[in-house]
Parts: structure tokens; sequence; C-alpha cells
């Protein structure tokens, strides 16, 4: 097992993530926004699922 | 500049100090600051990406909108007071931050789209409410939104990395 951590730790592009500084900011950002469609798309599936959300809410 | 003293007053202020000295508290309001970010940006995309033509569970934007925006708003805040509450631990060093000021314009950007769209965007909207393609101002609306949120949450993360400490 640590011999694969260790092997992922030293590759070449675990070494480039670490020092490039811009990198670990963007790849949270994009983590994040792809969380975020997750997780709001999972809640209006569940709202839907749910029978709070209907395919024709209640329109004004 | 003449906000240099309101900065420091908030900086000054009991909150912050308590906020500054807990361990816990720092963490704990950047993970509900993410969290509701998660639900402001996601469903925002939602509606935008409706916008642009990808509809979900519903192909009218009328319904989309009222389900989504009240989750948009309670949210937002959320994010709104968590993220002030992070700011006064540290208004002074935040207040300076590029990243700080560019995610603050553009949400300043963010809201003029919104109303943009809101007082021109969704004109005659009951004629195009359930239309696979929308007007082109709608459209443009969205496509703004969608870039101007993400580079919101760019920004944003960035912030947590270029900050200095006091």
């Amino acid at each position: 097992m640590n011999e694969i951590i260790g092997f992922i730790y030293n590759s070449p592009v675990s070494s480039w993530i670490r020092i490039a500084s811009w990198v670990i900011p963007t790849v949270q950002s994009v983590h994040i926004l792809a969380l975020a469609l997750l997780v709001s798309s999972a809640l209006l599936l569940d709202l839907r699922l749910a029978g709070i959300y209907l395919l024709r809410g209640l329109l004004p | 500049m003449t906000i240099q003293p309101l900065l420091q007053a908030i900086y000054d202020w009991q909150l912050s100090d308590a906020i500054r000295l807990s361990e816990a508290a720092f963490p704990w309001l950047e993970c509900i600051h993410v969290l509701s970010i998660c639900l402001v940006v996601g469903m925002i995309s939602i509606v935008d990406l409706r916008l642009l033509g990808v509809h979900a569970h519903t192909p009218s934007v009328r319904v989309l909108e009222r389900q989504a925006l009240p989750i948009v708003w309670v949210s937002f805040a959320m994010a709104a007071a968590s993220g002030a509450a992070m700011f006064a631990s540290n208004a002074t060093g935040y207040a300076k931050n590029p990243d700080f000021q560019y995610k603050m314009a553009l949400l300043v950007l963010v809201f003029v789209n919104m109303l943009f769209f809101h007082v021109v965007g969704r004109r005659r909207l009951t004629e195009w409410d359930e239309a696979p393609q929308v007007p082109i101002i709608a459209r443009l609306a969205g496509l703004l939104s969608l870039m101007i949120w993400i580079a919101v949450v760019f920004f944003g993360r960035r912030i947590g990395f270029t900050l200095s400490p006091f």
C-alpha cells in the first residue's frame, strides 16, 4: 500500500502539481464547480422524486 | 484610502477577534461557504444551461426559475453571511487582496447581468417559455451568468492561497 502511495507521490504529475502554484487552486475550482453541478442536479432530482417539484409546477 | 478606519474597526470587532482566536471557526465557515456556493452556482448553472438549450426535468423556464430561485437565495444568504464573517476576521488583509477585489467586482457584474435578464431578457417569456431555442438576448444573459460564476469560484478559491497573514 505504502509503495503505491509513494509511487503516486513521486510521479512527475504529482511533482508538477506541487511545484506550479496556480495548479492547486485551479484544480480545486474545477472540483468545486463539478460538485456544484452534481449536488444541485441531485437535489433537483430528489425534490422531483419526493413529489415536491413537479414537471409543470404551479405557474403564477 | 478613507475606508481604512472602517476596515480596522471591522477587524477589531469582538466577533472578528473570536473567529481569529478560535481554531475551529474558520474551517467551519469555509465549509458552510463552499457548500452554499455549490448550491448557488449549481442551481444557477442549471437555469443558465436551460437558456443555452440544455434542459433539466422541465422544459419550462418559468417552472425552473420558480423551483431553483428559492434555493439560490437561501444559499446565497448563507454564503454571504459566512463570507462576511471570514472577511471580518481579516478585513484589512482581504480588502487589499487582488483576488478578493476581482471576486467582489465579478459579483457586482453578475448582479447587473441578473437585473439585465430580469428587465430585458425575460421579455415575452410566456411566448418562449418552453421553446427549445430562447431569444438571443436571454441566451446571452445565460452565457454571461455561467462564465462570470465560474470566474467567481476561481478567484474565490485563489483568495485562500494568496492571503497575506495580516
